[in-house]
């Protein structure tokens, strides 16, 4: 039990429509079944009890908690119940993020509205969680944030609020880093690249009208490891590794997860 | 989602054959390539412990045993491609078939461009780097052939990506992330996956060896933002989890295990590694 006695909070432990697992999810799953307790944070409470629901079939322990990422206010509610329930926060898993969902595009047809909205989910809310842990995770001396970004903050895609906030999250999640490493804090970034997961391909499917099959087809060809996606598992995996103590030696790092598509 | 993708504990490495070059280090030291042997055969990999020196890796492999683990012993001068190729035969006869490498070996060397003699450069970068490609050469068709694919982890350093008074180190590391990066694209198609740990100030046998001041050692210690040294243990479980199935999706990256050092740059010691 790699996470024996800890407290994590997964904030987008729920998912979208579609099929098989999502990153927070799998996360959430991943966390619990490695011995932590979980508070699965997701602005639709059924879909985080349904998350809870599948930790308790595993026999490990969580609870759901309803909250909208666009508000601190709850946001800082998780945090405290999280706190209030276990006595302590050792982990902040940051999963939430939107993208053709909230109506990005490219510049010349973006909304202020669009990108007020993506830039409050993706980014502030991000950074409001953070703000909200880090006076618990100081007072213990202990703590391990990981933040999920992606390999659009470096590769080429035109959907440019997603792009820039989660480029954004990477220079966040360093300077975080640096600040806290001194109250015992440590604070990593995962770069998810292309992967199997309802909300980057069954959005897709429907945003375009074309079958799931095929838009998975297209993602897997461009991969260069396998020539295939990965799935949300490998993003709790690596997650898990961070969170761990096998990693307390690793802070300010931004850890690509594309079967080496960034390389390229 | 299968069953087998949800199992936790399962970090694919069991029943797997690993070659951890410069797996020995002096007495009981915890260097990072013993670190690594240590902690891959405690997750059921058998381990081929490769040093130049056989009493090194022997201890290694004893200290594996006590533990109940899977390991053997092996003598190479991995500068020569003959010993290289004899090393992955051995891997292969001993255990069965090859998974994983650990190139681990590396020599440190402090001095510009002005103050280094040619042949000292010329070593460092044969050590550094030439190992770290005749060692890969041999393995890799062997962990195509019989595992169907496999993992590599080449150790960088920081001193590649900030870099402080040991030129030639710094270039040989610098070398090997290019390495892993132009290896993990050759190789992506054949399921093999190559990644770097570029470790920090971790107080191990190759740093203490010639003696650090209590001075020094602040200094380390002071230049992570975490405020302490590493260990062997940290680059060895940062490597296991490359090698492991859990970061099956992960190729082509270099993982810095420095306690933030490298986020602030500050002053470091210069007489080590």
């Amino acid at each position: 039990m790699r996470l024996a006695d800890k407290i994590a909070i997964v904030i987008g432990a729920g998912q979208g429509p579609g099929t098989g697992m999502g990153n927070g999810r799998a996360t959430a799953l991943r966390f619990a079944q490695e011995g932590a307790k979980v508070l699965a944070v997701d602005n639709r409470l059924d879909s985080a009890q349904e998350t809870v629901a599948m930790i308790a079939k595993d026999g490990g322990g969580a609870a759901a908690f309803a909250a909208d990422v666009t508000r601190e206010a709850t946001l800082a509610a998780a945090i405290a119940d999280a706190h209030r329930r276990w006595g302590r926060i050792d982990i902040l898993h940051y999963n939430v993020g939107v993208s053709i969902a909230g109506g990005d595009a490219p510049p010349t047809e973006l909304t202020e509205e669009a990108f007020d909205r993506i830039c409050a989910i993706n980014l502030r809310g991000c950074i409001m969680a953070v703000k909200h842990v880090l006076p618990i995770m100081r007072a213990q001396r202990a703590g391990s944030i990981i933040n999920i970004s992606s390999v659009a903050a470096y590769e080429d895609y035109p959907l440019v609020t997603y792009k820039a906030t989660k480029a954004a999250m990477v220079e966040f999640t360093k300077q975080v880093a640096i600040q806290n490493a001194g109250h015992g804090v440590r604070a990593n970034v995962i770069l998810p690249g292309l992967m199997d997961t309802p909300m980057a391909v069954d959005t897709r499917a429907r945003a375009s009208n074309r079958s799931r099959a095929e838009v998975a087809a297209e993602r897997d060809a461009k991969v260069p490891l396998r020539r295939r996606m990965g799935t949300a598992w490998d993003v709790a995996n690596a997650a898990l590794f961070l969170a761990s103590d096998e990693a307390s030696f690793i802070t300010g790092v931004a850890l690509p997860v594309d079967g080496g598509a960034m390389v390229r | 989602m299968t069953q087998t993708e949800s199992t936790p504990d399962d970090l694919g490495l069991s029943g797997k054959v690993a070659i951890v070059t410069g797996g020995g280090a002096a007495d009981d030291g915890i260097g990072n390539g013993r670190a690594a042997a240590i902690v891959l055969a405690r997750a059921g990999t058998a381990v081929l412990v490769v040093d130049r020196e056989r009493k090194l890796a022997e201890r290694t492999v004893e200290m594996i045993s006590a533990a109940g683990g899977t390991a053997a012993a092996f003598a190479a001068d991995i500068t020569d491609e003959a010993q290289c190729a004899a090393m992955v035969d051995a891997a292969v006869g001993q255990f069965g078939r090859l998974d994983f490498l650990d190139n681990n070996v590396g020599i440190g060397g402090r001095g510009s461009v002005v103050e280094m003699a040619p042949p000292d450069w010329r070593r460092i970068m044969q050590v550094n780097v030439e190992t770290m490609y005749l060692a890969a050469r041999h393995a890799i068709p062997a962990m195509i052939a019989i595992a169907g694919g496999g993992a590599i982890v080449n150790v960088s350093s920081i001193s590649a990506l900030r870099p402080r008074g040991l030129t030639a180190y710094s270039t040989s590391k610098g070398a090997v992330i290019a390495l892993t990066r132009a290896m993990a694209v050759d190789h992506g198609g054949d399921n093999i996956r190559v990644n770097c740990v570029a470790p920090g100030p971790v107080y191990t046998p190759m740093v203490y060896a010639t003696g650090m001041s209590p001075q020094s050692r602040e200094t380390r210690r002071t230049a992570s933002v975490l405020g302490r040294e590493g260990t062997g243990w940290d680059i060895g479980l940062a490597v296991r989890f490359l090698l492991s199935s859990h970061a099956r999706y992960i190729t082509g990256q270099t993982l810095v295990v420095d306690g933030g050092a490298t986020l602030v740059g500050p002053a470091r010691a210069t007489e080590t590694q």
